[in-house]
């Protein structure tokens, strides 16, 4: 009884029966504040609130606590009705070591969540299929009593609600109240976004701290992290040295801002400062495009386009670097099919448009008494902006182009697709190289275990790079406010 | 009246104001330049990925008459649907056996049989089985219908394989047909394609000599290492001891430090019975082994336990992925098995150490780093006869040894191996058990007969040295129980046994045995160091053969970059001397491009051409009835072993073509199927559905957060800290890379809150994050926007400040919100990476029917498609792109529309 409870859809029942009892109490509440309304005409007492706002609560009090004892039992109950059946183990359990427990646990938890069908418990120790089904009953329990108190509760809280209408009710600020509650609770989700990032980040860096040395991972000098694991090999944690990857990273986004900050910056001051207002219209819009292509599609062209032209190109300067000094050996330039000039290219097009709408933006806010006033001197357009316009926007420039490195910084898939897999540090640009992003990619795709440190090396990575970027983010930030401030 | 020359102006300023307005002009080009660099990226962009999609609308359809043979197509005659459904290798039969009727000539030969079936579909079959199942009705008659070609063909028929030019026949030709081919005779016609080989075979004449002068610098490289290994080698000849040892320890750097210091301590165990240091080094490392296998094995039992979890829910939900989990479940349950006993062996080898004497230590000691604890310096150094065959049986002595302990140590494990399968036999857990005794037993069974072989073999070598007379003594074989060597008894009519020639095979064996491995070198170090009598010069003997063999060993190159070097360049010759006579007929490999002559309905493979004929084979049998006519040459640029397609299939596509078999016709498949190992029958139509999930989940959490997030940020919340942190807050998530919120979604969503991987609900969480701040942003903005007159009136008129806001200031702000969400939402639909590492990448054959199912994206497809091997992805990948970007620009273009047409200016 309990285990077909446990596998039923109560709650999912539960909670639509709870949408109709909340849309019932509305009616009811609002028809009784419609009576009391008529009688107050003909003399009564005056109603506080419009009977609407007695219709909202009675159904937030009926059906309010209702729903948050159902929410509660959907993220705690099940974990909480297993701590249940598994403190009172069978007596077999206590014999295993701490981890063999674990494992017979995390199978039980399958087994009880696949239904009992029995498929592997013939697999299974005993002792793990009458864990399962006490979890089972226990579960079954648990929504059996999650349920009920939702029912009484709905219940109590209607009755509360139809009897508490009167005219004095203040249901207005009632209701008022519990929405700036939730509009409170809606902007709280905020911080608890990057709270979740935080901990979850620093929480795994920490568990993979613990097996691998925080100065081999933020010093050393080679990384392997995908050590395959054999039943017959020896010692296979791999190397974990992270700094390939932070050169990696670097180098594809140094040529990309040598792409994007030239081309953002003078289309933005053409835009902003030469431009008619038509051509103006015309092709800001087009440069927007290139930022709202997914990141996969310029991968895919990467791959597709330039990673070829780049490789034929870097073929073609070898030939001719290899004909001009005839002594050298072996290759000089060592084209791959993917590369690190490629990936940064290609990045470099993307972020164009953060470039030049951003400082565009800063170009713009520069006051027009500059301009007016550089050009009553005599100056041409051209040296206004170099000498007036420029170095008063340099703030927000500088904003600019950190905002856009920690974009390339943190950009994916570009890089997954067109820039490699080997972790080396090498000034040749038409060589592979591998980045954070592509190896945190690369480490948490497929089957993954949460307890290898290989999986954990993900997350240290990928706190690694939550700080860079916020590093950026906050310098930039700041940087643009105190220049907002300034010509405001 | 002005003064003359008050506007008159130097030459100077002149030029500089010249100067000055070019410098604007230049300034101005940059700009422009900048922008049309950015166009032209975006041109690039979608030019490319057009002209690649344009050939993936269309695919290539064969039209097929099957005759639905009932032996076929339903062998067991009971008519049962289930059956006929899963008989898609007889339909695929029947398909085969259509094809064939169109080319007779290929039913006897099984190659070109082969060769014709791969021109279809692997699974083609399926649907017709599909349709038999339904109607079995069908089976006993004949059914029409069209299947898609495969990739290649497909491919090749849209010219994106190969270059391929038609010419037709400009002379009357007359045909022959003789024992080496049929031969065309058309005086001149063939000049051209004779070219077009002739110019093949000038580049590949290029090439031979390129690889010839590659050669050639490799072999200079190889010879000036030679010299210098020769120089090194005369400068350790002549090198002080101490330089010797610091050579030694110089070529130990880079060996693993454990195995180093094992194989140090047992050289000085050797001469002066220090153990101390040996059994330390050991108990490290057979420590750090220990704890590695153990690590493992309950990493990989935690990850048995998970894949059978997985099984099972999969078998559950009827997902034949079910079968695949169990697979590795059981798979990741053995390797755990076989470490734990590994774990168990080695925790046992520990304890033994400390009761070992000096010998044992040695044995346990090269069991660790798999090499016999041998002195082969000695036999490096020995010169004379006698002191070869007294260092040749030291060594084997110690190889023996050695064996001897690989041959216990595999016992061990083997009963190791079975008392834990007892064990779990009798916990229950029968399929461990059970694959223990299937798999992990046997093999380390027959490894450890191999072990036992080895080891009677060295004791057959020590019996033979040990007969020979220069013996000072028996060779120290402890007297251990006897090992079972099965029965392995010498062939009675071996000839004797001549002692020089046989201790000389022996020390060319074991010089050979670990001449380039460091432990040799270490250990002879390690005697050296101890003060062993002799240890010094035969340290120098080793290195000095290290040398030698390294030598050899570039010897070799050479000779092998020397005949490389004299191929190509006989090769080029040939080349030059056939092409030299402008009228010699050229002879067609597989190597060159193919020519194939169209004529009489059929098709002649040029194998030899001149400018007046060509002798080939009839790859398409000619029809003798028909007049001479027109024919056709047909050259194809890319060699035919470079290509996916032969030159027949190749002419029977082009013949089924003309016939008008094969038809080109859109490809809706690419929208109605869902993903396939097969280019040709994959389709969008799952990813599609993944998205439109994973959206819709985004929608409803993102769009009701985002917008009361706003609301209160912008209407009600007080100035305060907390309220500038969560500005801030939502400032910088909106600037955090994608990844970072994956990683969110891996640690949170499934790991903590154990919701499904794959799953679109887990995807839509990730991605809501995500939109959050766009939405809240754009949001805020356009409350922002909305007039304080507005709010003033309705608080005037008595409305509450909640009324106020969603009476009155909401709806005006409506147009701005709806454009910001619709944008956040054309963001979250291209976004990939998250998706990645939330598992949305697995393979999903059917498209999800509930936010819980597995799932996939269309931008996580493009990835995907992406990174298949075949060519034809490229093209489907193009149009899955196509796809994507019409929904986003549908997307952004509503969002434009709607701000256009409600905006409100005030």
């Amino acid at each position: 009884m309990l285990e077909q409870i446990a596998h039923s859809r109560l709650v999912l029942i539960a909670l639509s029966a709870l949408v109709v009892w909340a849309a019932t109490l509305f009616l009811l509440g609002r028809r009784r504040a419609v009576v009391l309304a008529a009688s107050s005409i003909s003399g009564g007492r005056q109603m506080h609130s419009r009977p609407n706002y007695h219709g909202y609560f009675a159904a937030l009090l009926a059906a309010g606590p209702a729903f948050l004892a159902l929410a509660f039992y959907a993220l705690f109950g099940q974990a909480l009705a297993d701590r249940i059946a598994i403190s009172d183990l069978p007596a077999d359990f206590s014999a295993l070591s701490a981890f063999e427990r674990a494992v017979q646990i995390d199978a039980a938890r399958a087994l009880a969540e696949g239904g009992g069908s029995g498929v592997i418990a013939s697999e299974q120790p005993p002792a793990v299929g009458t864990l399962a089904t006490a979890m089972e009953r226990s579960r079954g329990g648990a929504k059996l009593i999650a349920v009920a108190v939702a029912i009484a509760l709905a219940v109590l809280g209607a009755a509360i609600a139809l009897m508490r209408i009167k005219p004095a009710l203040r249901a207005r600020t009632m209701v008022e109240r519990v929405i700036g509650g939730l509009l409170m609770l809606c902007s709280g989700v905020a911080i608890a976004t990057t709270a979740g990032i935080v901990l979850s980040l620093v929480f795994e860096t920490i568990r993979f701290f613990g097996e691998v040395s925080p100065l081999e991972f933020m010093f050393g000098l080679k990384w392997s992290a995908q050590t395959q694991i054999r039943p017959d090999q020896i010692g296979s944690s791999g190397a974990f040295g992270a700094v390939p990857l932070l050169f990696g990273s670097l180098m594809i986004t140094l040529i990309a801002m040598l792409v994007a900050a030239p081309v953002g910056l003078f289309a933005a001051i053409y835009l902003s400062e030469y431009a008619g207002p038509r051509f103006r219209a015309t092709v800001k819009p087009i440069l927007e495009v290139l930022a709202g292509v997914p990141t996969v599609v310029y991968g895919f062209f990467a791959l597709l386009t330039v990673a070829p032209a780049i490789k034929a190109f870097g073929e073609w300067l070898n030939r001719v670097l290899m004909n001009l000094f005839p002594g050298v050996e072996g290759p000089i330039i060592d084209a791959q099919p993917t590369s690190a000039l490629a990936a940064g290219l290609v990045m470099g097009v993307m972020i164009i448009p953060f470039v030049s709408s951003l400082s565009d933006d800063v170009i713009n806010a520069a006051p027009q008494s500059l301009r007016d006033g550089s050009a009553a001197l005599g100056a041409t357009r051209a040296e206004t902006i170099r000498k007036v316009i420029l170095p008063a926007a340099l703030p927000g420039i500088v904003a600019a182009l950190l905002l856009a490195v920690s974009r390339a910084i943190g950009e994916t898939m570009i890089v997954v697709m067109a820039a490699g897999q080997r972790a080396q540090i090498t000034a040749n640009p038409f060589s592979d190289v591998t980045t954070i992003t592509v190896q945190i990619v690369d480490l948490l795709t497929g089957d993954t275990e949460f307890d290898s440190p290989k999986t954990l090396s993900a997350f240290a990575l990928g706190f690694g790079l939550f700080l860079l970027t916020l590093l950026f983010n906050v310098i930039a930030q700041q940087v643009v406010k105190a220049y907002r401030e300034k010509y405001e | 009246m002005s003064e003359p020359g008050l506007f008159a102006v130097s030459k100077e300023t002149q030029a500089r104001l010249k100067r000055r307005y070019r410098s604007d002009q230049r300034f101005r080009a940059y700009g422009l330049a900048a922008i049309i660099f950015a166009i032209g990226a975006l041109v690039t962009l979608l030019v490319s990925i057009v002209t690649e999609a344009t050939s993936a609308f269309t695919r290539h359809e064969l039209r097929v008459e099957l005759v639905l043979d009932p032996e076929v197509a339903d062998p067991r005659g009971e008519r049962d649907p289930e059956d006929i459904r899963r008989n898609v290798s007889g339909f695929s039969d029947l398909v085969r056996a259509s094809m064939r009727r169109h080319f007779p000539e290929t039913a006897e030969d099984l190659g070109l049989r082969r060769q014709l079936g791969r021109m279809v579909s692997t699974l083609a079959a399926s649907p017709i089985a599909e349709q038999a199942a339904r109607d079995p009705s069908l089976i006993g008659g004949s059914v029409t219908t069209h299947i898609p070609v495969s990739d290649v063909i497909d491919l090749y028929l849209k010219g994106l394989v190969t270059r391929e030019t038609v010419t037709p026949g400009t002379r009357q030709a007359t045909i022959a047909r003789g024992p080496t081919g049929t031969e065309l005779v058309a005086p001149g016609a063939f000049a051209g394609a004779r070219t077009f080989i002739a110019e093949a075979m000038e580049q590949e004449r290029d090439r031979q000599l390129d690889a010839a002068a590659i050669a050639e610098g490799a072999i200079t490289r190889s010879e000036a290492q030679k010299s210098a290994l020769l120089a090194e080698r005369a400068a350790l000849e002549a090198a002080s001891q101490d330089r010797v040892r610091a050579e030694a320890s110089d070529a130990l750097v880079g060996e693993d430090d454990l195995v180093r210091a094992i194989a140090l301590a047992a050289g000085s165990v050797m001469a002066s019975a220090d153990t101390a240091a040996l059994r330390s080094a050991l108990t490290e490392k057979i420590d750090r082994e220990i704890a590695a296998a153990q690590t493992e094995s309950t990493g990989l039992a935690r990850k048995g336990a998970d894949y059978a979890g997985r099984a099972d829910r999969a078998a559950l939900r009827g997902d034949p992925a079910a079968e695949t989990r169990r697979v590795q479940s059981r798979a990741a349950y053995l390797a755990a098995d076989r470490r734990q006993v590994e774990a168990t062996l080695l925790t046992q080898q520990r304890d033994d150490l400390a009761n070992l004497s000096a010998e044992d230590l040695l044995d346990a000691a090269g069991l660790r780093i798999g090499s016999p604890m041998a002195q082969l310096s000695l036999v490096a150094s020995a010169s004379d006869f006698a002191a070869q065959l007294e260092a040749v049986r030291a060594v084997n002595a110690a190889e023996t040894r050695l064996a001897r302990a690989l041959v216990r140590d595999q016992e061990d494990r083997v009963s190791a191996l079975v008392a834990l399968a007892a064990r779990l036999e009798g916990e229950g857990s029968t399929g461990r058990s059970e694959a223990l005794i299937a798999d992990a037993i046997p093999s380390a069974e027959v490894r450890l007969a191999r072990l036992r072989r080895d080891f009677s073999r060295l004791q057959e070598i020590g019996q033979t040295l040990s007969g020979f007379a220069a013996a000072p003594g028996p060779a120290p074989v402890r007297t251990d129980p006897p090992i079972e060597t099965g029965d392995l008894s010498l062939d009675a009519a071996d000839p004797p046994i001549e002692p020089e020639a046989f201790v000389e095979v022996e020390v060319a064996a074991q010089l050979g045995l670990d001449l380039g491995g460091t432990v040799a070198i270490a250990v002879a170090l390690g005697r050296a160091e101890a003060g062993a009598p002799g240890a010094d010069i035969a340290l120098r003997r080793l290195l000095l053969a290290h040398f030698d063999a390294e030598i050899g060993r570039v010897d070799r190159d050479i000779e092998r970059l020397v005949r490389k070097r004299d191929r190509e360049r006989t090769a080029a010759d040939t080349v030059s001397r056939t092409l030299a006579d402008p009228s010699a007929a050229l002879i067609l490999g597989e190597l060159w491009p193919s020519v194939l002559i169209e004529v009489h309905g059929g098709v002649v493979k040029v194998a030899q051409v001149s400018p007046d004929r060509v002798v080939g084979e009839e790859i398409l049998p000619l029809n003798a009835d028909a007049a001479t006519g027109d024919w056709r040459i047909r050259e194809i640029e890319t060699p035919e072993a470079d290509r996916l397609v032969s030159d027949r299939q190749a002419s029977w596509a082009r013949a089924l073509q003309a016939s008008g078999e094969i038809a080109r016709v859109a490809n809706w498949t690419l929208l109605t199927n869902a993903d396939s190992t097969y280019p040709e029958l994959a389709g969008i139509s799952a990813a599609l559905a993944g998205s439109l999930w994973t959206m819709l989940v985004t929608l409803l959490l993102s769009a009701p957060v985002g917008v009361l997030a706003a609301v209160y940020l912008e209407e009600f919340a007080p100035r305060n800290r907390v309220t500038d942190f969560i500005e801030v807050n939502i400032n910088n998530l909106a600037a955090v890379p994608s990844i970072v919120f994956g990683l969110l979604g891996a640690a949170v969503f499934i790991n903590l809150m154990g919701l499904p991987r794959s799953a679109p609900l887990v995807g839509g969480l990730v991605l809501s994050l995500m939109t959050l701040p766009t939405i809240i942003i754009a949001t805020r903005a356009s409350l922002r926007a909305v007039p304080p007159s507005i709010r003033q009136g309705a608080l005037a008129i008595g409305a509450s400040p909640a009324q106020t806001v969603f009476q009155h200031v909401l709806p005006l702000a409506a147009p701005g919100i709806l454009t910001g969400t619709i944008i956040g939402m054309a963001q979250a639909l291209g976004e990939t990476a998250p998706l990645l590492l939330i598992g949305m990448v697995a393979f999903v054959a059917e498209p999800p029917t509930d936010i819980l199912d597995s799932a996939t994206a269309l931008p996580v497809l493009i990835y995907k498609w992406a990174s298949g091997a075949e060519r034809a992805w490229q093209p489907m990948t193009s149009a899955v792109i196509i796809v994507l970007l019409l929904f986003m620009f549908a997307m952004n273009a509503i969002a434009v529309y709607l701000r256009r047409r409600l905006e409100r200016r005030w």
